[in-house]
């Protein structure tokens, strides 16, 4: 195991305050940024590290911000999406709650990059404690003149708000989120326009994960060329895994991008959480990207080669089942999860996400006819790409996974006529 | 009726941003912080305030899972039943607690101190199954000492002792 | 002229203006894209699905409502993975809906029952509990809500933020539990909230005066003009066996777009409630047509000495053609004359006027401006003998103006009260001659707006009884008295306004058409 980079201050005492923080060479990023180079500079920088989003699609966040335009007459915004909601993803609290130095520098370089003169925080209603953490971190940096007026005694100056969800997955999308910040219900918009034309209260707009600013400061910091040795190729810098289910020690663990998926399994959490049982299935990248079997999931961790292997790093939400779970009913699960959380307004998402509930809970019940194993890939597949955000796709694709990769277990309830592992754990 | 401090803190977060309408999650969480539950007559008072129509704010408090249209228990307990919860015995814990508290999902004990409530994924996988009470995640309600999920007793009753 | 690009939509070359949606550029060639949600007076939301067509070189289906033409774009509207969409967004609609068509009131008018014809694949995969929601929700004055039927496209909910911006609207709750609904404790009461029934794809918003009256196939369309206010909005009158089933509006981007106010679309109402006048009277007692003529033609005439000192009060409610004649009778008679108002309320941003009639501009253009207080006045302090009046409502107890008490007075002070009247409910008893006036929806002619546009009202139904146009019965008097023969169709009397209104020149009758005119020279043709 590597050296931790972005977890590097975590677990320290005090590891929350501006002072531990600074001691490790904190806001040094962010003094280079302001007083040595231009924004457009910045925008390069993160370029040439190859940093790519770590809110699940893995944008490059240099071109991103490149996007925001320059010469626009309204103000632009940036946002830092602390929404974490994707099932088995728990990344950004940790960084909240015990380095919001980092993620507030990466917000202040991200938005001096992008021109923005205020700066949005979005953070999940249920987080209170990383609300307290960043509002803390808030008030010191501005005591610190690292934030608020003249930064730094330069000309540039920022004001952030915080913002609290109050109960909404779909509010980690970013434009659910933009609607969600402007007072409303948090409906995904058309796209286009895109948020960088326009965005929240309809002016320019970038967003990026927490995690990918927390990576800003470490790249200000140390350069580029250093960050962009981290990982493989494309796919550079630290990355932090959460392993959820049946591990031993479920967590938050850090690797470079490309880490084994076995390594982290077996060795960053220790392993099958119950000893002589075997790993079935792994969901690498949040309860939305499509299930592996343990037969194939022996793969790199980065963006490119889970996407080789058919699935996506997404929010790389390690999902571990070993042998006594039922894929018939973990399907229901993420289903249920996509069903409750849909916003409802486009008809293939809110009226699908139901059926398909509906037709796995009658499989699962021992209902099922053998008709309906078609039927969920059938329906999956009229909600696949047929949305206005990606949310259809996120049920889609674990129905269609779980149905082409375990068929047998389906089969099984519908010949069994009920589950096979009901009440094994 | 909300108190006068609560009504200016809401007039000073509206006034500072862009629009006043994105005051409006902040609003209803200070409101229901101060009663308990957002009430029909608060409601209308927060459009005016925010310049919105009374439907805009219904729309977006019915659509929010932390928001109370009605009152509820002292606290509400809040179980996670999402994948990684499930797989490691969400549902014991549900069971357990149904059966402690006397209540059904969604209902509120007769002394109305608990609400009992499913909620989907906390974010809090690393530590599953996991409840949340109040602002806080309360983790390992299971004894995993004998290499299978169970419940523990003695956790849950501590922790339902400490909601009075 | 806007930019324009060119694409292809199905294998055709296209020009379409820039920014203008694929759907409507596609519409305007003929090709049409089945959607729901969509409205071309409302804001995109692109939320049904229903218009997902293939472009070229995107990665996967668009909405044809939201995307944009682009130079060189390559469209196909008809392919299989299309027709696949499409046929999977109709089954998904279809999942929770009560298909209970034989029953519905939208029958004939949904796009649902009419796509999953065209679209759907005819049987339902779905063998679980539909959702269950409320039946006839009272949801305002005039709206009745069906749960079940509505398929969240948020067009009632658009309407109500953007158009008539009153907000009433929202969605509520999330996922498949969203429902359309209102504040608790509140209604959908709007001027306007009869639109949100016309655009509701399907039959989950109806109108409680229209409801269970008719199935929309066995009523008639006739294109005309609402008679309710100075706007003239533009309506389609629905009638059947001579009677008015309901007003809907008709697109004029120039004077409604595709909107009208509940009570403009309520106002063929009392047409049906008020008892009519089936019959002309003389002294209050039945007569034939005839002799009531002749006795009007005999109290108007006379020369020198002998002739009565005529006043004559005019309706901004009759057509122009009506007012062309009532003006020759003035000259004819040496009358004075004048023309009373109907106002109630305000003008609003959208659509109605406080001006309660549809041609008082036609009247003005016709030289009766003269307020008709001033006529009564004299009328009742003895000046006039014989009062001619074309619209009984003068005489409306409920009319809160002096001018219904003055013209009370006046009918009790004249030698003779003539009145063209459609219904018995307001003819004053002093009347010595009632002529029965057809009532809307029985004649043709012309209103001029507020803004100076001439519109077409038509027929939609027979006169009822003995009742004549006021065009006839102008005629019919003229010829009496002696004054020649006038002509009597609005067509041909057209010509005579013509000679007495001057912007009206160079404007043939058949030039007004359905879209209208303006007359003013400030706007263009329609
Ligand atoms: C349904 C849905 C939920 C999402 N939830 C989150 C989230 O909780 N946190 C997040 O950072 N991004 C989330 N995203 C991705 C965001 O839309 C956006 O792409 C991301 O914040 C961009 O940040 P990045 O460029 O730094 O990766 C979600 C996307 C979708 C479609
Ligand atoms: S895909 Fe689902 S969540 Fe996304 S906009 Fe449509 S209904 Fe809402
Ligand atoms: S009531 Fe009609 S117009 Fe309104 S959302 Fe439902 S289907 Fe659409
Ligand atoms: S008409 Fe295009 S999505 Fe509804």
């Amino acid at each position: 195991m590597s050296e931790p980079i972005l977890l590097a201050n975590i677990g320290e005492p005090d590891s929350q305050t501006l002072e531990k923080y600074r001691s490790s060479g904190g806001y040094e990023g962010l003094r280079r940024a302001i007083s040595d180079m231009s924004p457009a500079d910045v925008v390069e920088e993160v370029k040439k590290s190859g940093l790519r989003g770590r809110g699940g699609a893995g944008f490059p966040t240099g071109v991103k911000w490149g996007f925001v335009p320059k010469d626009s007459s309204k103000p632009r915004y940036f946002i830092c999406n602390a929404d974490e909601s994707e099932p088995g993803t728990f990344k950004d609290r940790l960084l909240m709650e015990q380095d919001p130095h980092a993620v507030l520098e990466g917000i202040i370089i991200g938005s001096y990059a992008i021109g923005a003169r205020e700066a949005f925080l979005y953070i999940r209603g249920e987080f209170a404690d990383s609300y307290r953490a960043m509002a803390a971190a808030i008030d010191e940096a501005k005591h610190a003149s690292l934030l608020g007026m003249k930064i730094l005694g330069s000309s540039y100056s920022l004001e952030i708000h915080l913002f609290r969800g109050a109960g909404a997955y779909i509010c980690g999308e970013e434009t659910g989120l933009m609607e969600s910040i402007e007072g409303k219900r948090g409906h995904p918009r058309l796209k286009p326009p895109f948020p960088a034309a326009v965005g929240l209260f309809g002016c320019p707009t970038n967003i990026n994960n927490v995690e990918t600013v927390a990576n800003v400061p470490l790249i200000l910091r140390k350069g580029a060329p250093w960050y962009a040795e981290i990982g493989c190729e494309r796919n550079t810098g630290p990355k932090l895994y959460c392993l959820s289910g049946h591990v031993k020690r479920p967590g938050v663990y850090e690797a470079p991008l490309g880490v084994r998926l076995h390594d982290l399994i077996y060795e960053h959490a220790g392993g099958m959480w119950r000893q002589g049982l075997k790993l079935k299935a792994v969901i690498p990248g949040g309860s939305s990207t499509p299930v592996l079997r343990a037969d194939e999931s022996d793969i790199d961790m980065d963006f490119d080669s889970v996407a080789k292997a058919g699935s996506l790093l997404g929010s790389a939400g390690v999902i571990v089942m070993d042998e006594t779970a039922c894929m018939v009913d973990s399907l229901l699960n993420i289903l249920k999860f996509y069903a409750h959380e849909s916003c409802g307004q486009c008809t293939p998402c809110r009226e699908g996400c139901n059926w398909l509930v509906k037709i796995v809970r009658s499989i699962e019940d021992g209902k099922g006819k053998s008709a309906d194993i078609d039927l969920v890939e059938n329906v999956a597949g009229n909600i696949m790409g047929k949305t206005i955000c990606p949310l259809g796709d996120a049920v889609a694709m674990p129905a269609q996974s779980f149905v082409r990769k375990f068929r047998h277990e389906f089969e099984e309830h519908v010949r069994l006529k009920g589950c096979p592992l009901k009440g094994a754990h | 009726m909300i108190s006068e401090k609560t009504q200016k803190k809401i007039e000073s977060i509206a006034s500072k941003l862009p629009q006043r309408a994105a005051a409006m999650l902040s609003a209803l969480r200070l409101i229901q912080d101060e009663i308990g539950h957002v009430p029909p007559e608060e409601r209308e008072w927060l459009a005016g305030k925010l310049g919105v129509s009374p439907a805009a704010v219904e729309a977006v408090l019915s659509f929010y899972t932390l928001f109370r249209r009605e009152p509820e228990g002292k606290y509400t307990i809040w179980v996670c039943s999402t994948l990684p919860c499930a797989l490691r015995g969400c549902e014991l814990l549900m069971d357990h607690l149904r059966h402690a508290l006397g209540i059904r999902e969604g209902e509120t004990s007769p002394d109305r101190r608990i609400t009992l409530k499913r909620a989907e994924c906390l974010g809090g996988c690393d530590r599953a199954p996991v409840v949340q009470v109040g602002e806080d995640y309360h983790d390992v309600l299971l004894d995993l000492s004998l290499g299978t999920a169970k419940v523990s007793f003695e956790r849950v009753e501590a922790l339902l002792e400490k909601l009075t | 002229m806007a930019e324009t690009v060119t694409l292809t939509i199905d294998d055709r070359q296209i020009t379409a203006p820039k920014e203008m949606v694929v759907i409507e550029a596609a519409r305007r060639a003929g090709i049409e894209i089945p959607y729901y949600c969509y409205h071309p007076y409302l804001s995109i939301a692109g939320n049904c699905r229903m218009c997902l067509v293939e472009i070229e070189k995107a990665p996967k289906l668009q909405i044809a409502c939201s995307i944009e033409v682009t130079e060189g774009m390559v469209v196909h509207t008809g392919s299989k993975n299309v027709l696949d969409a499409r046929a999977g967004v109709m089954e998904l609609l279809l999942i929770n809906h009560p298909l209970d068509c034989p029953i519905c009131d939208q029958a004939g008018e949904c796009r649902l029952q009419e796509y999953s014809l065209a679209h759907g694949s005819g049987t339902s995969r779905f063998e679980h509990e539909k959702h269950h929601g409320r039946k006839n929700v009272d949801l305002g004055r005039h709206i009745v809500f069906d749960e079940e039927r509505c398929i969240k496209c948020t067009r009632c909910v658009r309407f109500c933020d953007e158009v008539s911006k009153t907000g009433e609207l929202a969605l509520l709750n999330r996922g498949d539990e969203t429902i359309i609904g209102v504040f608790p404790g509140h209604r959908l009461d709007n001027a306007y909230s009869g639109n949100t029934v016309d655009i509701c794809p399907v039959g989950a918003l109806t109108l409680k005066e229209f409801r269970f009256r008719s199935r929309v196939w066995f009523l008639e369309q006739t294109p005309s003009i609402c008679p309710g206010c100075a706007r003239g909005c533009n309506v389609t009158v629905w009638a059947r066996e001579d009677r008015i089933y309901r007003f809907t509006p008709r697109e004029n981007p120039e004077v409604n777009k595709v909107w009208m106010c509940d009570e403009g679309r309520l106002s063929y109402l009392p047409l049906v409630a008020r008892e009519r006048l089936l019959e002309p009277l003389m002294d209050g007692e039945p007569v034939r047509l005839q002799d009531a003529v002749d006795r009007a033609a005999n109290l108007l005439g006379g020369v020198g000495e002998r002739a009565p000192r005529v006043g004559v009060v005019a309706s901004p409610r009759a057509t122009l053609e009506d007012l062309a004649l009532l003006r020759r009778l003035c000259e004819a008679t040496s009358a004075t004359d004048g023309i009373p108002r109907f106002e109630r309320g305000e003008d609003d941003d959208l659509l109605i006027r406080k001006d309660k009639t549809p041609n008082l501009a036609g009247a003005r253009l016709l030289g009766f401006e003269r307020p008709a207080a001033e006529v009564l006045r004299e009328a009742a302090e003895g000046k006039i003998d014989v009062l001619y009046v074309m619209d009984e409502d003068l005489f409306s107890p409920a009319a809160d103006s002096d001018e219904g008490d003055l013209a009370r007075r006046a009918a009790r002070k004249v030698r003779a009260l003539i009145v063209h009247a459609s219904f018995r409910d307001r003819v004053p008893s002093q009347a010595a001659v009632v002529l029965p006036a057809a009532v809307y929806g029985e004649y043709e002619g012309t209103y001029i707006n507020f803004e100076g546009r001439a519109q077409r009202v038509r027929a939609s139904m027979r006169r009822a009884g003995r009742s004549r146009t006021h065009l006839a019965i102008l005629s019919a008097v003229a010829q009496r008295a002696g004054w020649g023969e006038w002509a009597r169709e609005p067509s041909d009397v057209w010509k005579e306004a013509q000679a007495l209104a001057a912007p009206l020149s160079g404007i043939g009758y058949d030039d007004v058409g359905t879209d209208g005119v303006m007359i003013t020279g400030k706007g263009e043709s329609g």
